[in-house]
């Protein structure tokens, strides 16, 4: 414990550095300070105006990307961006950081489940500095194919991206935010973006409920089923600005913890979001489902979290 | 006979079929160029009509049905610095639908503007009713010139729709002295229900109408159903589910009445009168129980 107090206050003694001061080099290197022992670490959550820095720093209490990433191999990122009101969205700077990461950690190709448009770049004057980044992505987007999924109790099949399966490395990266169905959308719902249309159909109707949302335990379970397809090698979660009311589009109202979370289990990482919403994971059916799965946990108290402020 | 029935049937049909027909012209409702002085329309224009609205905003698209969506019109306004504004124009079944899902989406704070029949602006976005359309103006960031343009975009729209309408009659009546209803919101179905309280993860209490808000520091909702029979039953339905439920504690049945402790130590007070199914959900029983019975004493006035 004394350890984890001296890292935390060696981060608020430690000089701002602006997201600029980045680009002359590798963010690893300058922000090596940060590289803390890792070993039983579930969630790294990192607060501070500088949301790539931000990013950087959770992902180095985990280890850094060197522990997820390795020389030569493929890594697919589901991102959250196709959402365009404010706190709807992933914010760039995460995920050029994520990018960043990725590539300094010897990555030979990263590539993106679902495509990204220009208008989301434009959001974030950070792009313009990372544009060969942003062109070295690759489109994984419209291939699927079809898995089984045994231990599923709504969902016993499902049409996926193909690249979620093929991937060395798979990075799941979202944001925390209200959802009018579901309550909260982070990491499990996230996968979504990995499922076609035709399966996630499926989630809304196939309990034979006429709306999307008539059958919010049937879509929970299908979510919670989904995410025994392939476990993430990594999380990362936007809780910088997110929207509190009128998920998953907006416009609402806004929170702004400024914050950004890492960890491996998407679980205790919905969990923990959840709660910058003032909601009990508890009551969100998908998080308890995928607990009974023994895909993570939700009891925040079983939980070792590294809070860190830059 | 038989022939006036399917008759009937196909004058039905082809009356539900016209109310789904979008009745207006959006793109007529778009400002000029140079109509407000500092922001360029983009060349981003899209139209979704019926499901399609799924591609626009995926889930977010079923509360839109559940109000009553038609179609929706987006577009883009930049300032010379490249600053955005998305305009949003929905046209939805009728004038009280529009006020409905604006109900669902403004916030409990904003500032009151005088566009359109209601409108509010919170902090970089702004909605405003008017007759069958619901505008959405947002600010892709925050700083007073962008405020200033959604509002001036707003103020073109609104110059450029001369229709408006009625809120729905219970709406109406909950928004009156005495015992108004703050922070309204007029729902026509579970999902709106569920975005103010969770009763249950079912729609237990199968609202198609109802009005939820707040009276003295109270959520209070009421529910109104085709008849007294109708509403008793889904009551009595509802009641049991959730004397059955981890949520509540220390249930009590009188008759048409039913009261219980929520999680969060608040009492909850339901009530079946006629049509209606009335619910108050407060920290004091004795603030619950008078405001219970004041609201009732409201909706017996007004039968």
């Amino acid at each position: 414990m004394s350890d984890s107090i001296n890292r935390r206050s060696f981060i608020k003694a430690t000089t701002v550095m602006g997201a600029s001061t980045l680009l002359a080099g590798s963010p690893l290197r300058l922000m090596q300070d940060f590289a803390f022992a890792a070993g039983s670490v579930d969630i790294a959550a990192v607060k501070g105006t500088d949301y790539f820095k931000n990013t950087i720093a959770a992902v180095e209490i985990l280890g850094g990307m060197k522990k997820f990433v390795t020389p030569q191999s493929t890594v697919g990122l589901l991102i959250n961006s196709p959402w365009d009101h404010p706190g709807s969205f992933v914010t760039p700077e995460v995920t050029l950081a994520a990018v960043r990461m990725c590539l300094d950690a010897g990555a030979k190709e990263v590539g993106v489940f679902k495509s990204i448009s220009s208008s989301y770049w434009r959001r974030s004057p950070l792009s313009a500095n990372f544009q060969d980044e942003i062109n070295s992505l690759r489109s994984m987007d419209g291939d699927h194919t079809e898995v089984s999924i045994p231990q599923g109790r709504s969902l016993k099949d499902a049409n996926v991206a193909r690249a979620l399966l093929d991937c060395d490395v798979f990075i799941n990266i979202s944001i925390a935010k209200d959802h009018t169905g579901t309550q909260f959308s982070g990491t499990m719902k996230n996968m979504m973006g990995a499922s076609a249309y035709s399966t996630n159909w499926y989630f809304h109707h196939g309990s034979g409920s006429i709306t999307s949302y008539g059958d919010v335990e049937f879509l929970s379970q299908c979510i919670a089923d989904l995410n025994l397809v392939r476990k993430p090698d990594l999380c990362i979660l936007d809780g910088t600005e997110i929207l509190k009311t009128n998920g998953p589009g907006g416009p609402g109202k806004l929170l702004k913890p400024q914050k950004v979370f890492a960890g491996v289990d998407r679980v205790a990482m919905d969990a923990y979001g959840a709660g910058l919403l003032g909601l009990d994971p508890a009551d969100i059916h998908m998080i308890r489902m995928a607990h009974e799965h023994g895909l993570g946990e939700y009891d925040l108290s079983r939980l070792q979290i590294q809070e860190a402020t830059v | 006979m038989k022939t006036l029935s399917i008759g009937l049937l196909l004058l039905l049909t082809a009356s539900w079929a016209m109310a789904q027909q979008p009745q207006e012209n959006l793109e007529a409702l778009l400002p000029a160029e140079n109509e407000v002085v500092g922001w360029t329309r983009t060349d981003l224009l899209q139209s979704y009509r019926g499901d399609d609205l799924f591609m626009m905003i995926d889930g977010g698209a079923d509360i839109y049905h559940e109000y009553g969506f038609v179609q929706v019109l987006e577009t883009e306004y930049v300032d010379d610095h490249g600053k955005a504004i998305k305009l949003e124009i929905y046209e939805m079944e009728s004038p009280a639908a529009a006020y409905g899902i604006y109900s669902f989406k403004v916030g409990d704070d904003g500032e009151l503007l005088d566009i359109g029949q209601q409108a509010l602006l919170e902090d970089y976005y702004l909605n405003f009713w008017k007759g069958n359309l619901l505008v959405t103006v947002v600010g892709m960031d925050a700083d007073d010139a962008i405020a200033q343009g959604v509002i001036d975009l707003a103020r073109a729209v609104d110059k450029r729709y001369s229709k408006t309408g009625e809120r729905a009659e219970l709406a109406t009546l909950l928004l009156q002295e005495p015992l108004a209803f703050s922070n309204p919101e007029y729902v026509l179905g579970d999902i709106g229900v569920m975005n103010s309280y969770i009763f249950d993860t079912e729609n237990i209490f199968h609202v198609r109408e109802g009005m939820v808000g707040v009276m003295n520091n109270c959520a209070a909702f009421v529910f109104r159903y085709q008849d007294e029979q109708e509403s008793y039953g889904i009551y009595e339905q509802a009641t049991k589910k959730i004397s059955l439920s981890s949520r509540f504690t220390d249930g009590v049945r009188n008759k048409k009445q039913y009261s219980m402790i929520d999680r969060e130590q608040n009492f909850v007070l339901i009530n079946q009168w006629k049509h209606y199914i009335s619910i108050v959900v407060g920290q004091k029983r004795n603030q619950v129980e008078t405001l219970s019975n004041q609201l009732l004493e409201k909706l017996n006035i007004n039968f």
